[in-house]
């Protein structure tokens, strides 16, 4: 990216150079997956690989930002890398339509949780561990989202998930999405910079109707 | 007994934020999610005095006592 396009993030020169460098695995390019890696190529992230199974329907107009009636039934892998790649066209984008697999992580630095299934989430922190790769939590629910981060000395997804019930498809609200997203990204910068996070040791939950937010600290088991 | 409740996201909805409540020595963990018409399905952490518990846990006097629900969406 051409420095006059993160200019204004007002890092450091060694800041935005390690941003650069770094590659970030989004599983899930819905709701979560989709903003955070439209911020994360804004703030100067060199290399996303995308990964998403599933192609966009009309359900998905109200809160996926790449989701217009032009782009449903269109993969969703392949049109989030194709308006990434225009945001910024020196990014290195990849992208699997597939689910998430041990290959969905190959070099990256961390991975971001954009999944829409409690399943599917314990299996990629599970897969994430055994890579050593931080896991960066998001949900969201209506006006509710929480977001915290998932390493092997803190598996936050343990404590947020302790039973594989999904019950029903999930309502959400896009303003949720769009502020859980770029908390999701926030720390994902941070992590590439290195830089200490309460989340690392706990989550945040988000009451959005209530205008209510809580930092709970996950207790060492 | 005097317990202080808290409930996060949809939970709070129809219910309430935080609560002091009256409960009878001995009342479990399980049997307020109970009271409150709360499905322990949907319930996914319980954290007692800041600390993780589960619906078996006995509440003492003066505890805080937060029930947060399965968020699953993305």
């Amino acid at each position: 990216m051409v420095d006059e396009h993160t200019i204004r993030n007002g890092l450091a020169p060694a800041e935005q150079k390690a941003l650069q460098q770094a590659t970030v695995s989004i599983i899930g390019c819905g709701g979560l997956g989709g903003r955070c890696a439209e911020l994360l190529t804004r703030l100067g992230v060199g290399s996303l690989i995308l990964t998403d199974p599933d192609i966009f329907t009309s359900s998905n107009l109200n809160r996926q930002i790449f989701c217009t009636p032009e782009t449903v039934g269109r993969e969703k892998a392949a049109v989030v890398a194709g308006e990434l790649q225009k945001i910024n066209p020196e990014a290195t984008i990849s992208f699997h339509v597939q689910l998430f697999s041990e290959v969905s992580l190959e070099g990256a630095d961390l991975v971001i949780d954009g999944l829409d299934s409690v399943k599917d989430r314990q299996q990629l922190a599970k897969i994430c561990r055994a890579c050593s790769i931080p896991l960066i939590h998001g949900a969201v629910k209506q006006w509710y989202g929480q977001t915290g981060i998932d390493h092997g000395t803190s598996p936050l997804l343990d404590t947020l998930y302790p039973n594989t019930e999904t019950g029903s498809v999930p309502t959400v609200l896009p303003m949720t999405v769009a502020l859980i997203a770029a908390i999701q990204a926030a720390e994902a910068c941070k992590c590439i910079l290195q830089k200490k996070s309460p989340l690392q040791n706990g989550w945040l939950q988000c009451d959005l109707l209530n205008c209510d937010y809580e930092y709970i600290l996950q207790e060492k088991s | 007994m005097q317990v202080q409740l808290k409930l996060f996201a949809f939970f709070r909805e129809g219910r309430f934020i935080k609560e002091d409540r009256e409960l009878t020595e001995g009342t479990s963990a399980g049997e307020v999610v109970d009271s409150l018409d709360i499905d322990r399905e949907e319930v996914g952490v319980l954290m007692l005095n800041s600390r993780h518990c589960d619906f078996d846990t006995i509440l003492q006097e003066g505890d805080t006592y937060a029930i947060f629900p399965v968020i699953g969406g993305g």
